[in-house]
C-alpha cells in the first residue's frame, strides 16, 4: 500500500480517536500522574515550597486509624452492594419478563429510583430514618407514643441500612440490563429443554443463568467500581456517621485534602485505593471472564 | 459511493475534533486583562443573594457603574471553606471574598491582602483587627460579632416553676426534671455534640485564662491537658445523666430547632441566626436566652467576632474592592449588613438587635464569649475528629482519653509538617 493509501485508511480511525485520547490524557492521565507526584511530597495547596518526602505520606495511611476504617467500610459497601443487588436483580429481571400483565408499571416502578439524584435519595431516606421525633417513622412512632428507635443513628444498623437503600436504588437499572440480556436468549432452548423434562429450577440453572453471564460481568463491575468509589449517597445520608461507621475512604481523602489541606497525604491515600480498585477488579474481570468462557464452552 | 462514505466519515470525525479542540481552548476562559479592564467587582461569601441584597443595593446606589459578580456558595458541611480552598490553590479568588478565621493559611501563603492601614479597618477596637491579624498584619474586615447562648422556653420553664438557671448546677437539676417528663432539656444536632463543651470550657477555663487554645496551637499545651477535665465532667454529667442521649448522634440542625420549636425540648444552644427559623415554626414561642452560666454563676457566652471580608492579592478589580469595603465600613453599609445579620457591631453607631438578643448585648460590648474552634490554627482539620469522636463517645465505642489521645496525635503532626 502507498502511502497516500495508507493514510487515506488510517486517517478516519486516528482523527477518532485522537480527541477522545486527547481529552482523557488531559482529565484523567494528567490528574493521575500529578496525584501520584503529590503523594511523594508535603504539598498543602498553598505554600510553593514542596518538599520530596518519599514514602513518609504512604507509611502515615498505614498508621492512621481512620484511615484504615474508611477503607474497610468502602470494601464492605462495596462488595456487599454488588451482591446483593445481583442476587435480587436475576429474579426480578425474570418477573419483569415474564407475560404478567402489570409488568410494564412494575418496570417503571423498579426502574424509578434509578432516575432521581442520588444527594436527592440520600436526604429523603435520611428524613425517613432520621432518629429525630420529627422524622417520618419516628413522628409515627412518637405520636403512637413508642419509643423512638436510632435508626441511622444505630452503630450497628447505619451500614446495613446505608446498604440497603443503594441495593434499592440500584436494583431497577441493573435488572434492566438483565432484561435486555434475557431478551436475547432463544425460547428454542427452553422448549428443548421441557421436552427433555427439565423443571423450571433446571432450566434457570443451566440456560438463563449460564446465558445471563455476559450482562453479569457488566452489571457486577459497574456496581463494584461505582461503590467502591461511593461518595454522594453515603455522605447525604449519614455524613459519616455515626462516628466513623459509614464513613468511606472518599470522604477521608475530601477531608485530608480539601479541608485539612494535606494534598500530598490525601494523595498517598487516593493512589493506594486507586490499587486496591484496580486489583479487585482485574482480578474480578479475570474470573468473570473465565466463567464466561466456561459456561459458553 | 465508497469515496463518498469516506469523505463523510473523514467530515464528522473532523467536525468533532475541532468542536473538542473549542471546547478545550473554551476551558481557558477570557483574558485576565480584559476583565480587568471592565468596571466590575467579584464577590463571593456563604449568604445568599436575597438576604445580602440591601447591603449590595447600598453599594449600588453609591457606584452605580460598577457591575458586581456575586457568587453565594453555602457553608453546610464545610463547602464554603473547600471552596475557598480551591480558588485560591487555582489563584481564581474572586477581588472580594468572607473568610472565617483563622486566617494564617491564607495570609502565610499571600492569598490576602494587607488591609491594615484602610481607614475603616483602624476604625475598628482591637479585638476585632486581633481577630484576623496574621503577623501583626489585618488581613480581614470584620465589623461585627456574633454573641450566642441557651435559648429557653420561657412558658415551659414556668410550667416547672423554672428560672432560667443561673449556674451550671441548676442547669443539672432542671435537665432532671425535664427528662423525668421525657422532654429533652436541650436539643442537638449531631454535629454539635460538643457544645456543651465548649460552655464548660468558657465558664470554667476561658474566664481565668484566655490563651490555652492558642497554647495548643504551638505545642506549648494538648488537647488532653486543656479539653481532658472538661470533657471528662461533660461525659459524667451531660452523657452519662442523659442529657446527651444517642438519638442526637443522627438529628440534623433543622431538626434540633424543629424538636425546640415544637416543645420536646425545653432549651437550645444557638445564636440570633435561629431566630426567624423557630418563630416561624411556632410563632407562639414565648423564648428567651441567657448566656453559658459556669459552676460558681459566672458568665461566658458563645460567640465569636464575625467573618471578616478579605481582598485577593491578585484582585483584578483592586480599586473597586478598596472601595467595597469602605463603603462596608460606612454607616449605611455597617447598617445593612448589621441588620442582616442582626450581629453586634464593632463600630460606634447606634443599632438595634432583635429584642429576644438584647440580654446578650453586654456580654458582647464587654468581650465575655469565646468559641474554640476560631481559636485552633488547624479548625478544619480538627473538627473533623472532635464531631465524629465525640458521636463515638456518646455511642459507647470511644472514650475520652482515646479522643483527647487521637487530637494530640494529630495536632502534632500539623505542627510539625508546618514548621
Amino acid at each position: 500500500m502507498d502511502k497516500k493509501g495508507f493514510i487515506k485508511k488510517e486517517l478516519p480511525w486516528v482523527l477518532f480517536w485522537v480527541p477522545a485520547f486527547a481529552v482523557y490524557t488531559i482529565v484523567v492521565i494528567i490528574p493521575s500522574l500529578t496525584t501520584i507526584g503529590y503523594s511523594f511530597t508535603d504539598y498543602n495547596g498553598f505554600s510553593s515550597d514542596i518538599s520530596f518526602v518519599g514514602l513518609k505520606n504512604y507509611l502515615m495511611v498505614f498508621k492512621n486509624k481512620a484511615a484504615l476504617t474508611s477503607i474497610i467500610n468502602s470494601l464492605v459497601y462495596g462488595i456487599s452492594v454488588p451482591i446483593l443487588v445481583t442476587v435480587i436483580a436475576i429474579p426480578l429481571a425474570l418477573v419483569l419478563n415474564s407475560k404478567i400483565k402489570s409488568k410494564n408499571i412494575l418496570r417503571a416502578v423498579f426502574f424509578f429510583p434509578s432516575v432521581i439524584s442520588t444527594l436527592f435519595l440520600g436526604f429523603i431516606w435520611k428524613f425517613i430514618l432520621s432518629s429525630s421525633s420529627t422524622g417520618l417513622i419516628n413522628s409515627i412512632r412518637f405520636k403512637a407514643g413508642k419509643d423512638l428507635l436510632l435508626l441511622l443513628a444505630d452503630p450497628q444498623w447505619a451500614m446495613p441500612l446505608l446498604i440497603l437503600i443503594t441495593v434499592w436504588a440500584s436494583v431497577g437499572w441493573h435488572s434492566c440490563i438483565y432484561i435486555a440480556n434475557l431478551q436475547t436468549i432463544p425460547p428454542d432452548y427452553y422448549e428443548a429443554a421441557s421436552l427433555d423434562g427439565a423443571s423450571k429450577f433446571q432450566q434457570f440453572k443451566n440456560i438463563t443463568l449460564p446465558m445471563l453471564a455476559p450482562s453479569m460481568t457488566s452489571s457486577v463491575l459497574l456496581l463494584l467500581t461505582g461503590n467502591l468509589k461511593a461518595y454522594d449517597l453515603p455522605y447525604a445520608l449519614t455524613g459519616g456517621g455515626p462516628g466513623t461507621k459509614t464513613t468511606m475512604i472518599t470522604q477521608t481523602i475530601i477531608e485530608e485534602g480539601v479541608t485539612s489541606n494535606r494534598i500530598g497525604y490525601a494523595s498517598a491515600m487516593s493512589f493506594l485505593f486507586l490499587l486496591i480498585i484496580a486489583v479487585i477488579t482485574v482480578s474480578l474481570t479475570r474470573f468473570m471472564n473465565k466463567r464466561e468462557e466456561r459456561l459458553y464452552s | 459511493m465508497k469515496k463518498n462514505v469516506l469523505g463523510k466519515s473523514v467530515l464528522s470525525v473532523s467536525l468533532t475534533a475541532v468542536l473538542a479542540g473549542t471546547m478545550l481552548s473554551g476551558c481557558g476562559g477570557s483574558s485576565a486583562k480584559s476583565e480587568a479592564a471592565e468596571n466590575k467587582l467579584s464577590i463571593m461569601c456563604w449568604m445568599n443573594e436575597n438576604d445580602f441584597k440591601p447591603v449590595l443595593d447600598g453599594f449600588r446606589e453609591l457606584y452605580p457603574d460598577i457591575e458586581i459578580d456575586f457568587q453565594n456558595v453555602p457553608n453546610e458541611g464545610n463547602q464554603y471553606q473547600q471552596k475557598l480552598n480551591l480558588l485560591a490553590n487555582s489563584e481564581e479568588l474572586p477581588d472580594v471574598y468572607w473568610i472565617n478565621s483563622p486566617i494564617d493559611n491564607f495570609a502565610k501563603n499571600g492569598y490576602m491582602q494587607d488591609i491594615s492601614e484602610l481607614e475603616v479597618v483602624k476604625a475598628l477596637p482591637d479585638t476585632y483587627q486581633d481577630a484576623y491579624s496574621f503577623d501583626g498584619k489585618v488581613y480581614a474586615y470584620a465589623p461585627d460579632s456574633w454573641v450566642g447562648g441557651m435559648f429557653y422556653n420561657k412558658d415551659l420553664y414556668a410550667k416547672y416553676g423554672f428560672e432560667a438557671p443561673n449556674n451550671w448546677g441548676e442547669f443539672l437539676e432542671q435537665a432532671e426534671a425535664f427528662m423525668a417528663d421525657g422532654i429533652k432539656p436541650i436539643s442537638m444536632a449531631g454535629t454539635q455534640l460538643n457544645d456543651l463543651i465548649v460552655w464548660l470550657h468558657n465558664t470554667e477555663d476561658i474566664a481565668k485564662d484566655n490563651t490555652l487554645d492558642e497554647k495548643i496551637n504551638v505545642g506549648e499545651l494538648t488537647y488532653s491537658d486543656v479539653y481532658g477535665d472538661v470533657m471528662d465532667k461533660w461525659y459524667e454529667e451531660c452523657v452519662q445523666s442523659g442529657i446527651i442521649t444517642q438519638d442526637m448522634v443522627g438529628i440534623t440542625d433543622e431538626q434540633r430547632i424543629d424538636e425546640f420549636a415544637s416543645e420536646k425540648a425545653a432549651a437550645t444552644l444557638t445564636g440570633a441566626w435561629a431566630i426567624s427559623g423557630i418563630m416561624e415554626k411556632n410563632p407562639n414561642m414565648n423564648m428567651g436566652i441567657i448566656p453559658y452560666v459556669g459552676t460558681e454563676g459566672n458568665a461566658y457566652t458563645m460567640g465569636a467576632v464575625n467573618i471578616g471580608i478579605a481582598i485577593s492579592t491578585n484582585a483584578k478589580h483592586q480599586e473597586n474592592a478598596e472601595k467595597f469595603l469602605a463603603y462596608m465600613g460606612s454607616e449605611t453599609g455597617m447598617g445593612a449588613y448589621q441588620k442582616m445579620q442582626d450581629s453586634f457591631l464593632g463600630a460606634d453607631i447606634d443599632y438595634e438587635v432583635n429584642p429576644i438578643m438584647e440580654p446578650m448585648k453586654q456580654y458582647a460590648e464587654n468581650g465575655q464569649f469565646y468559641f474554640p474552634s476560631y481559636h485552633w490554627t488547624y479548625t478544619d482539620s480538627m473538627e473533623p475528629i472532635i464531631q465524629k469522636g465525640l458521636q463515638e463517645i456518646v455511642m459507647g465505642t470511644k472514650t475520652v482519653d482515646e479522643l483527647t489521645g487521637e487530637l494530640d496525635e494529630k495536632i502534632a503532626i500539623l505542627i510539625e509538617s508546618n514548621k
